[in-house]
This record gives structure tokens, sequence and C-alpha cells, in this order.
């Protein structure tokens, strides 16, 4: 009685692939992926148009800038437009609310601000419905 | 149980963003931002000391507006199009950040993006 079709001669010459350590390799790269995707954190970006307004002219330019200063002291952080003094984000993002969004906003850094204020000033304005930021390095 | 293992395999692999692994280990801010992946032309990595990197790279000013303009050049893009993203420590000094716009503005690059990490839940830091 014979079972196989081939000749015993025929499938002794046929190569062997021993598949025994594959699902151990496919478990490593399972527990990889699985490992570096929920440790990996998502980034995002803020945008900031450093020379839009200087290179364009027109309507917006004969309005008067809004201009946020950014900067640190000896109590934290510093967000200042004209006279108003914020100290977080949700108060400058209150702030910068009702005003124009057209002629944009520009956020000028002092050098004594850390960057993470920076971040935070862009991101209120941004939040606030401003498109057009402008970053200025304070001299 | 094998074809599962494989199907999930495939899908980490798709949905992982493997240009993360070249990026430099920095500390961001964490912001919403705009949405949108983090992706730009040239990606401008500052450390905390200040230390400028590309690619995990140490570069000095001069050399990064050299590599910026090789970039550009390659893309067949002006500087005006030309996107660049500056992933900068969170605790880094605002003066190191003043730099790299003055740098890039003496490029003409005019646009560029601060990068950040997106918070596990909230608005973000204050």
């Amino acid at each position: 009685m014979r079972f196989s079709r081939e000749s015993p001669s025929r499938s002794r010459d046929r190569p062997v692939v021993f598949t025994t350590s594959f699902i151990d390799v496919v478990f490593l790269l399972l527990i990889f992926f699985l490992v570096t995707a929920t440790f990996q954190r998502e980034e995002g970006r803020l945008s900031s148009a450093r020379e839009a307004e200087r290179a364009s002219g027109g309507s917006g330019a004969d309005l008067v800038p809004q201009i946020i200063d950014v900067r640190a002291d000896d109590t934290g952080l510093v967000f200042q437009i004209g006279e108003r003094t914020m100290r977080d984000r949700p108060a400058l993002e209150a702030l910068l609310r009702p005003l124009p969004k057209d002629p944009g906003v520009f956020v000028r850094v002092y050098g004594s601000a850390p960057e993470h204020a920076v971040a935070s000033a862009m991101q209120a304005c941004r939040d606030a419905g401003f498109v057009r930021i402008s970053y200025v390095p304070a001299e | 149980m094998v074809d599962v293992v494989l199907q999930l395999i495939i899908f980490f692999m798709y949905t992982s963003a493997f240009t993360q692994f070249v990026r430099a280990p920095i500390d961001l801010p964490e912001q919403r931002g705009e949405g949108g992946e983090a992706t730009a032309d040239l990606v401008l990595d500052i450390a905390e000391t200040g230390r400028w990197l590309v690619d995990g790279a140490a570069v000095t000013p001069a050399r990064f507006g050299a590599i910026a303009q090789a970039e550009a050049a390659s893309l067949g893009i002006g500087p005006d199009a030309f996107s660049v993203l500056i992933r900068a420590d969170r605790n880094l000094s605002a003066n190191h950040l003043n730099a790299a716009a003055e740098s890039l503005d003496q490029l003409g690059v005019r646009r560029w993006r601060l990068g950040a990490v997106r918070p596990a839940g909230g608005s973000g830091a204050p």
C-alpha cells in the first residue's frame, strides 16, 4: 500500500525548510512593534510666518500691530500685550480672542523666556483664531 | 493564529513612523499644535544645551545653512517654499531659538514650524 504519489527518492531530494523558529521571530517582531507603537508620542507643529508681514503690505500693514511680548522673570512666565500682563496661556488666549484676526499677531520673544513659553504663546494665538503668527526675536 | 499575528505585524509596520527613529530625543513642549504630521523638508533639533542637530549629528549654524541650501536645491524649490521644522527642547533658552530664527531669515526661509508633542490629555502646558 502506497499513501504518497511521490516516490521515496523524489521526496528525499526536495529541500526541507524548518519553520519551527519562524513563529519565534514573528512574535519578536510583534512585540517590537507593539512596544515602539506604545511609547512613541505623536508630534504636532506650530506654524510661524516670520517674514509674512514684512513681505506683504496693504491694509494689514496700516493697522496697529498686535504684539505679544514673551519673557520670563523671577516669578515665572510673562505674556504681555500693551499694558496687560498675563501669567498663563488661558488668560492670554482669553485676551486674544476678541482681537481682530486679519492683521495677524507678532510674538516677540526675549532671550530670558524658555522655549515652552514660546510654544504656549503660539498655541494661544492659534486657539484664539489667528492664522498669521509672526515670530520676532527681541533685540 | 500565525495569520493574525502576521496581520498585526503588517499593521504596526504600516502605521509606524520610521522617520521618528532618526530624530534626536528632544523633550518637546506639550501643545496640541495645529494638526497634521510634524513633517518638513528639513528638521533642526536644538538640544537643551543649545547644540544644533540635523539627523542626529551636531552642526554649526553655517553648516546648517549649507545643508538647507543643498536640500532645497535637491528638491528644486526656493527658500520661500522650503519648510523647516524646529524641534527645540522645552527648557531651551529663547536666545538659541532667536538665533535659529535669524539664521532661517538669512537663508530666506519665511515659514518654519515649531515642534511640539501632543499631550496625552488636556490642552497642554500653561
